[in-house]
């Protein structure tokens, strides 16, 4: 056993709570080591002046005094398991008055009357014949009807100037 | 020094010790607890605690040498415990 072993073994052998193996290995180490059989003594040394203090017992009326102080505590009634703790109670209340609040909240229908109408399972129909081919690319760039198409008209003119070519003509 | 200021000055000296170093000698030398009781209480293996009860009691050694080199008179220490 290494000197530093025994430092840690030294405190169960002096009390003789270590097994006896270990026993054993401290006493040859002890037989050997000056350091180490100083330190023992002086152990033995610091354990007398430790029982130099009193050790304060608590008086023999202690525990009963406990006992009793604890018997006269007033116990809750059995109906008290019923009564909801405060900060449940106020939960719950608020909760309540939350939801009758919003069940009387007036209802806007204005929203379902600007909703498009519904599509006609003809126009449904319709949209997916010519989705493979509007979204094919590739076919559309190269359909030759595409660019036989005639060019784009001018922009319409605003009603400001057909009054004035009505008059002008006139 | 008188026998009540040497209680006082070891009391003094173990209560000055790290919180477990302090509880652990309490265990040991005045409960008289076994080190698995004390290792259980302490949350610590056996090994750690022995090491914990060394480092202790180096700190008393030093810490109460003065009081180790003049014993009280009528002392009759060390009879009872451990």
């Amino acid at each position: 056993m290494k000197c530093e072993d025994v430092a840690k073994e030294l405190i169960a052998y002096l009390d003789r709570r270590a097994n006896s193996a270990e026993q054993m290995e401290v006493e040859d180490h002890l037989a050997n080591c000056a350091a180490r059989r100083t330190r023992a003594e002086e152990f033995r040394k610091v354990w007398n002046v430790l029982d130099e203090m009193p050790i304060q017992e608590p008086s023999l009326g202690f525990d009963a005094r406990i006992r009793q102080r604890i018997a006269d505590e007033p116990r809750p009634g059995w109906f008290r398991w019923f009564v909801p703790q405060r900060r449940l109670a106020i939960s719950m209340a608020l909760l309540v008055a939350l939801c009758v609040w919003i069940s009387r909240l007036p209802r806007d229908y204005s929203t379902t009357a600007t909703m498009p109408a519904p599509v006609t399972e003809q126009q449904q129909y319709q949209v997916i014949e010519n989705l493979g081919v509007l979204e094919n690319y590739d076919v559309l760039s190269k359909f030759d009807a595409l660019s036989e198409l005639p060019a784009p008209a001018a922009p319409e003119k605003s009603n400001d100037d057909l009054k004035q070519d009505d008059s002008g003509g006139m | 020094m008188i026998e009540r200021d040497r209680a006082e000055f070891i009391r003094r000296t173990i209560a000055a010790l790290p919180e477990k170093q302090r509880a652990a000698v309490l265990l040991h030398k005045y409960e008289e607890m076994d080190y698995g009781e004390i290792a259980k209480v302490l949350e610590c293996s056996e090994s750690a605690l022995k090491s914990l009860l060394f480092r202790a009691y180096e700190t008393l050694r030093i810490e109460l040498a003065p009081l180790m080199a003049q014993q009280p008179v009528g002392n009759h220490a060390g009879e009872g415990r451990l």
